[in-house]
This record gives C-alpha cells, sequence and structure tokens, in this order.
C-alpha cells in the first residue's frame, strides 16, 4: 500500500473519482432534468435524476449510474491492471522476492491493495457527490417512485427517503456495487499476473466488465442467466432505493460477485507462486 | 548446486552443474555471455525453479522451504532494479520491511557504506547506473548476509566506478563475507577472486584456484628479446635445466625452465656471452587466454586486439600476438 501511496496514478484515480460527480453537478446546473413524456416508459435513471430536484443527495447515485459502465471500472483497472505487471516491467519482482517475504505474502498484500483502493476511490466518489450535490440542492428527503400522472406530467413522491436514512442508504449503494466492481477488478489482477503488461491487463480488465454489464442491453437474454452473471450485480444497488431495501438482492449480488473474484484471485496465486521470474 | 539444470523449452540454460563454494573469500564465477551463470543465481535465489537438480543454501534449499532458505544471503542478479517514484533511503526502508522489519536501523550505515548518504533522499529515477549498482549492493548489506550473491556488479561502471565497487567488494571479503560473483570480466575476477569456477553453455569447466587453473596450461616460462637470436640459442643450450627455441619469425626465444633459478642462470650466462637481454617475459598465460580455451575449447589464430587491451599488465600485446602464432 506504500507503492500505491507514492504513485501519481493512485491520486490520479481516486482524484477522478472525486471529480465525477462534480462533473455531473455540473452538467445537471446546466440542463435540470426533466420529466418524461406522460405515459412514456419511466426508467430508474429518470427517477435518480429527478430526485435530484429536490434534493441533493441523490447527485453520487445520478454519477454512478452513468459512471459505473466504464469510467468508474477503468479507475479501478488503472491500479488492479497494473499492479503485478508493473513489478515485471520495472523488473522489481526479482528485488522484492529476493528478501524474506514469500510469494504468497506479496500478492496477497497485492490484493489487499487493490482492494482498499477501489474501496477508497468509491468512498471518494460517495462523499464527493454528497458534499457537492447538498452544496447544490441541500440535503432534502429525497422524493423516489413517482408514478406518471396523465396530461400533466410527472410527479415525484411515490415514497420519500430522509436526509439521514439516504445517507445510509448511499453509503449501502455504494457498497452493493463494490462488490461487482471487486470481482471485474480481480480479473484485472489476474490478467496483470498473467499478461506480465500493464496496459495490455487494464484494457483486458475493461472489456471484461463492459462485456459483462452489455449482456444486460442485449434482447432476449433471460434474467435466469444475467442473474448469475456480474450483469445483475452491477444494477443491484437500485435495490436500496425501494420503500424498503432489497436485501435479497443484495445478498445475491455478493454471493455472485464472490463467485466471480474467487477463481481470477486463485489462478493468479497458483501461476505467481510457482512463476519463473526471468526479468 | 548439485545436478543443477534448467531448461527453457529445448534449450538447457544450465545443464548439470556441481559446485560448492567455500566460505570466505570472493569465489568467481566466470563465464561469456548466455553461459547460464545468471539463471544459475536466479535458482540460487529462489526465482527460478530448477528443471532438475538442487540448491543449498547453508543447507537449506531454497526451491523446497522458499524464503527461509535465503536467511543470510542477499544479492542481486543482473543490474539492480528499484522503484523509481521512491527514494533510495524509501527503497531500502521498504526493503527493510520485507525482512521483517528487522533491519531499518541499518538503512543509514549501508547508505553511508556504498557512499549514498548524501543523495539518499533522492529519487532512485534520478539515480546513474553506478548509483543503482551501489543501491544495490546497500539493499544487499541491509540483511547482514554472510552470503552475498553478486551478478556483473561492475555492469555499466565507468572505470572509476568499477574500480571503487571492486574496491567494496574486495573490503567486504576481508571483512568475512563470503561474496559469489559472477562476471564475465577475466581481469575483474584476477583481481578479486582466490578461487573460481568458468561455466560455459551451461557446464562447470573448471572449478577451483587460480593457481591450479594457470597449471592446466603446459607450455614455455619465458620470452626472450636478445641481441642475437642465435647466439643466445647457444648460450642457453649449455645451461643446465633449460631448453630455449626460437620463435617462429626467429626474432625472439622461448624458454622453459625447470625452476627459478635457471631462468636466474641462463641471464648470467647470456650476459657473460655478450648478449644484450632486452626483455624477458614471463609466459604463463593470462586468465582470459585460459578462459577462452575454456569456454571456446578452440585455439584462435592471430591476434585479437580486443581481447589484449583487456589483458593484465603481464600480457602485453607482444606477448599475447606471440601466443596466437
Amino acid at each position: 500500500m506504500r507503492k500505491l501511496l507514492a504513485q501519481r496514478r493512485t491520486y490520479l484515480g481516486w482524484v477522478a473519482a472525486t471529480l465525477i460527480p462534480a462533473a455531473f453537478a455540473i452538467g445537471l446546473a446546466i440542463n435540470p432534468p426533466k420529466p418524461p413524456e406522460p405515459g412514456g416508459p419511466v426508467d430508474p435513471d429518470v427517477y435518480i435524476s429527478l430526485a435530484y430536484n429536490s434534493s441533493g443527495l441523490v447527485l453520487p447515485l445520478i454519477a454512478l449510474f452513468f459512471s459505473s459502465l466504464v469510467l468508474v471500472p477503468l479507475l479501478c483497472a488503472l491500479v488492479a491492471g497494473d499492479i503485478v505487471a508493473a513489478e515485471d516491467s520495472n523488473q522489481t519482482l526479482k528485488t522484492v522476492l529476493a528478501r524474506s517475504t514469500s510469494r504468497w505474502q506479496l500478492l496477497r498484500a497485492k490484493m489487499l491493495a487493490t482492494a482498499t483502493y477501489v474501496l477508497v476511490l468509491l468512498v471518494c466518489f460517495g462523499l464527493s457527490g454528497t458534499v457537492i450535490g447538498v452544496l447544490a440542492n441541500g440535503a432534502e428527503p429525497v422524493p423516489l417512485g413517482g408514478v406518471p400522472l396523465g396530461a400533466t406530467g410527472f410527479t415525484l413522491g411515490a415514497h420519500e427517503i430522509g436526509a439521514g436514512s439516504m445517507l445510509g442508504r448511499l453509503a449501502i449503494c455504494l457498497g452493493a456495487y463494490a462488490a461487482p466492481l471487486l470481482a471485474v477488478s480481480a480479473w484485472g489482477f489476474l490478467f496483470s499476473t498473467l499478461s506480465r503488461n500493464s496496459a495490455a491487463a487494464i484494457v483486458g480488465m475493461l472489456v471484461f466488465s463492459f462485456a459483462n454489464q452489455i449482456i444486460a442491453f442485449l434482447p432476449n437474454v433471460p434474467e435466469s442467466i444475467t442473474r448469475w452473471l456480474l450483469t445483475d450485480q452491477f444494477t443491484a444497488w437500485e435495490g436500496v432505493l425501494g420503500t424498503t431495501v432489497d436485501t435479497g438482492a443484495l445478498w445475491h449480488a455478493l454471493l455472485v460477485s464472490t463467485l466471480f473474484a474467487v477463481p481470477p484471485l486463485a489462478v493468479s496465486a497458483w501461476w505467481f507462486q510457482r512463476r519463473d521470474v526471468l526479468v | 548446486m548439485l545436478g543443477l539444470r534448467k531448461e527453457f523449452g529445448r534449450i538447457a540454460a544450465v545443464d548439470g552443474i556441481d559446485l560448492e563454494v567455500p566460505a570466505g573469500g570472493v569465489f568467481g564465477y566466470l563465464g561469456p555471455n548466455g553461459a547460464g551463470k545468471t539463471t544459475s543465481l536466479r535458482m540460487l535465489l529462489g526465482l527460478v525453479r530448477p528443471t532438475s537438480g538442487s540448491v543449498e543454501l547453508f543447507g537449506q534449499d531454497p526451491a523446497a522451504v522458499g524464503v527461509a532458505a535465503l536467511d543470510g544471503v542477499a544479492g542481486f542478479v543482473e543490474n539492480p532494479a528499484f522503484y523509481a517514484y521512491l527514494s533510495g533511503r524509501r527503497n531500502l526502508h521498504l526493503l527493510a520491511d520485507m525482512d521483517g522489519g528487522r533491519h531499518h536501523d541499518r538503512v543509514e550505515p549501508v547508505l553511508e557504506i556504498v557512499e549514498l548518504d548524501g543523495r539518499g533522499d533522492d529519487k532512485v529515477g534520478t539515480y546513474s547506473q553506478g548509483m543503482r549498482q551501489r543501491l544495490g549492493l546497500a539493499a544487499a548489506l541491509l540483511r547482514e548476509p554472510r552470503l552475498m550473491l553478486l551478478d556483473e556488479p561492475t555492469n555499466g561502471l565507468d572505470p572509476g566506478g568499477m574500480r571503487d565497487m571492486r574496491r567494496l567488494v574486495a573490503t567486504l571479503a576481508d571483512e568475512g563475507l563470503t561474496v559469489l560473483l559472477s562476471s564475465h570480466l577475466m581481469n575483474e575476477v584476477e583481481q578479486l577472486c582466490s578461487r573460481l569456477a568458468i561455466v560455459a553453455r551451461g557446464r562447470i569447466r573448471f572449478s577451483g584456484t587460480l593457481e591450479e587453473l594457470r597449471a592446466r596450461q603446459h607450455g614455455p616460462d619465458h620470452l626472450l628479446r636478445v641481441t642475437d637470436v642465435v647466439g643466445a640459442l647457444a648460450v642457453a643450450g649449455e645451461v643446465p635445466g633449460v631448453r630455449a627455441e626460437p620463435t617462429a619469425g626467429a626474432a625472439e626465444i622461448l624458454v622453459t625452465v625447470d625452476g627459478p633459478g635457471d631462468a636466474a642462470r641462463l641471464t648470467v650466462a647470456l650476459g657473460r656471452a655478450g648478449i644484450g637481454l632486452l626483455a624477458m617475459l614471463p609466459a604463463a598465460p593470462s586468465l582470459e587466454e585460459l578462459f577462452f580455451d575454456l569456454t571456446e575449447g578452440v585455439e584462435r589464430r592471430g591476434p585479437t586486439p580486443g581481447r589484449c587491451a583487456s589483458s593484465s599488465p603481464s600480457a602485453a600485446p607482444t606477448w599475447a600476438g606471440w601466443r596466437r602464432r
């Protein structure tokens, strides 16, 4: 972790995560969310965006909704895809493996450092979004789950979440999103370990993350399949915003994410243990 | 190293090396590039798994017991590498952490030993090659090793840097450290090592002392330049224990003696006969010559200026040129 803290790219990732909600706040200030056409379908992002008119507390969720596909995984890939491969490209692996730290200890430290980086990144994202949102639109209760009301437009307020409760739910949302994000980061870690090439591993992780999420947009893919892919887990956090928190979806997301994260980490460890260090 | 072998695909980089490094002093591990030196050292440090055979460091095999076998062992292979974005001092503290946090108090002393204490806070990315080599040595010394494995430590250094590094290695050996010095520089090994092993194409070609290595080469003991070659040959024929023959161009004389006193008697006899002695060069083959014989296994013909340039002072260009005639 000390090495990560000494690298510019670590702070670059965290600063970028802090700036993403700010960019959305600016965008929403210039172009405020408008109600959809009466009678048309209302997507979750519309509910959340409209709620921003009432409370700034939803800003992190708006930013998360639109940046969870590429932007946030990219920031995670900067470290997950680089953390092992960089030791190869810098030829420092031979330096650290000739000390009293075993290969498993070294790899475990790198896994923990990657997870810490990802979680800190989400904390930066959440804190920044909350502070900027509150400063921009206040910390009022959040109306969610609106119902279209004929020709007059759109009315919010199917249920309302108090400001204190919303802060807790924000934390749960980000926690729920962290599970699949850590899972794809585990794949980035694997690519980093196997490829020994940072750029290839970063791109590989992004492609993997994107492929998993894009399945949701494909027609005729049954939910019984997407439910057991990371696809649905990336949106499981939306279940936190109902009248009650959908804990079943959260536990399922945690389970599937764990199932996706363990194999790449296990393969990384196996490979790293037995590989020859030739650079 | 016992029957140590490493294959990369169909190529055996190390092909059954048996070698024991005695405690104390600098042991030279000499071989041309690609001979398998670095791969051997990587196996010693547990960085590469042997295909067959084993390595023991103070009785422990790194392949079997992992990093525990490296207790008392330190060193580097090829160019020492560090985190360029950290200072030299922070790099050493980081490595001290990786040694279980035992050696933090040694960071300052080892920086002082390698004369980097004034640049310890500068990022390694700003270091010259020589400074990185010295930092590599500092990182090794941090572990308070009993055995140090150094892979071409003077690689990339200017003559001054090479001299300083060799001086440092010699000092460490004088203080009781055992150093396994891998090198392709014959004069370096000649300067620093009392014992050596010569490796070529993954196999040990020789192991022993420098004297034992030189003793393998039989031939004349001295090359004489005199004012009268014919007269000198006649005089030499009358001195007991001396056998003389002219060189190919008959401009000099090759002399083989039974003992050191015979050579002295020859010079006196030449003087009495009025024959001037212009030069008397020791004909003991240079380590470089023996090295080439062992690693290339062919007799070279004709002078090779590059080789002459790196020979020891006793192997002057004229002498080296004669050797190849």
